[in-house]
């Protein structure tokens, strides 16, 4: 077992492990989730709701399969578009003058302002990142030799 | 087909059927909950044995108002009580609504006793989905004896993104 293969096995567990303490909670409670998307301002009423029903039960299912190890590329694609996508809903709710507690752990727990919950967003993409680029090495990397 | 194009093509598959997993299973755990969230809950009829309790607990327990009966409502000038903090109602309320944040309620419902008859139909708003406030509120004016309590459970954020005409500034 090499170093790089134990790190890209590493941030899986650990991005996979951030988005299933992220997605739980959220997933328990998902009227007091759609209350933080609601905050936002970026979405109709029932699409609101609609996401606050499903969003958790994404980061939870490619939460799994990346701790897990299963599916592994594209449980990662997911993971970085959400994380894309939660960057530009805090960047807008930011232009906006919107001082509303970010919603991305548990739901109204007011624990981070938005340029925390950015720069923590930040951190998550550059470890999906890192993990991605783990991968792609070593499926480029040749097999190891076998001795008779 | 390259075996690159071949390899995105799987990439991408992959990708939507986790996405379209994760959707399945919210809507599993969650569908009965969002459809009764934007239609309003579907009433169930007490077992007979229980009517009794039920009419008992009912005395504290505020009516629920659907978006269509809300709109009826205002229209029809009815007594509209705001439960968020003074910061939100100022910053956009439903037209012809008081404020009365849950924090002030003690001083708010005593005023409103005078005020107002206690027959008299009260809608309390809050923000909607999980916000408890004004289902605490209409609680408390129940307790003071005021008798036909409503709570409308969208809120503010149905009313104002079904694009209704909302009031800013101090209001009533």
């Amino acid at each position: 077992m090499n170093l790089m293969l134990w790190l890209r096995r590493l941030g899986c567990w650990l991005a996979g492990g951030i988005f299933l303490y992220a997605g739980i909670p959220k997933a328990l409670d998902p009227l007091a989730f759609a209350g933080s998307v609601a905050a936002y301002e970026l979405l109709p009423y029932a699409a609101n709701l609609v996401v606050a029903a499903t969003l958790p039960w994404v980061e939870i299912v490619a939460g799994i399969f990346l701790v897990v190890g299963w599916r592994v590329r594209p449980a990662l694609l997911v993971l970085i578009l959400l994380d894309l996508a939660f960057m530009a809903a805090i960047v807008s709710a930011q232009l906006r003058g919107l001082t509303i507690d970010c919603g991305c752990f548990r739901p109204g727990a007011g624990d981070s302002d938005l340029i925390t919950a950015l720069l923590r967003d930040l951190l998550l993409l550059g470890l999906l990142l890192a993990t991605w680029w783990l991968l792609r090495r070593e499926s480029a990397s040749p097999p190891p030799e076998v001795r008779p | 087909m390259s075996p690159l194009a071949a390899a995105t093509r799987r990439l991408l598959r992959d990708a939507l059927f986790i996405v379209l997993g994760g959707v399945l299973i919210g809507l599993v755990f969650n569908g009965r909950m969002v459809v009764e969230q934007i239609v309003g809950p579907t009433p169930v009829a007490p077992p007979p044995e229980l009517t009794e309790t039920v009419e008992t607990e009912a005395v504290l327990y505020p009516f629920p108002v659907s978006f269509d009966e809300m709109q009826e409502l205002v229209a029809a000038g009815t007594l509209i009580l705001d439960a968020r903090p003074i910061e939100l109602y100022r910053e956009g309320h439903l037209p012809a609504a008081r404020a009365l944040p849950l924090d002030e309620a003690a001083e708010g419902v005593a005023r409103l006793l005078q005020e107002e008859a206690r027959d008299e139909t009260v809608v309390v708003y809050c923000s909607g989905f999980g916000c408890p406030d004004s289902f605490d509120l209409a609680q408390q004016l129940l307790k003071a004896g005021f008798v036909d309590v409503r709570v409308f459970e969208g809120g503010f954020p149905q009313w104002r993104d079904a694009g209704l005409p909302i009031r800013r500034g101090e209001g009533e």
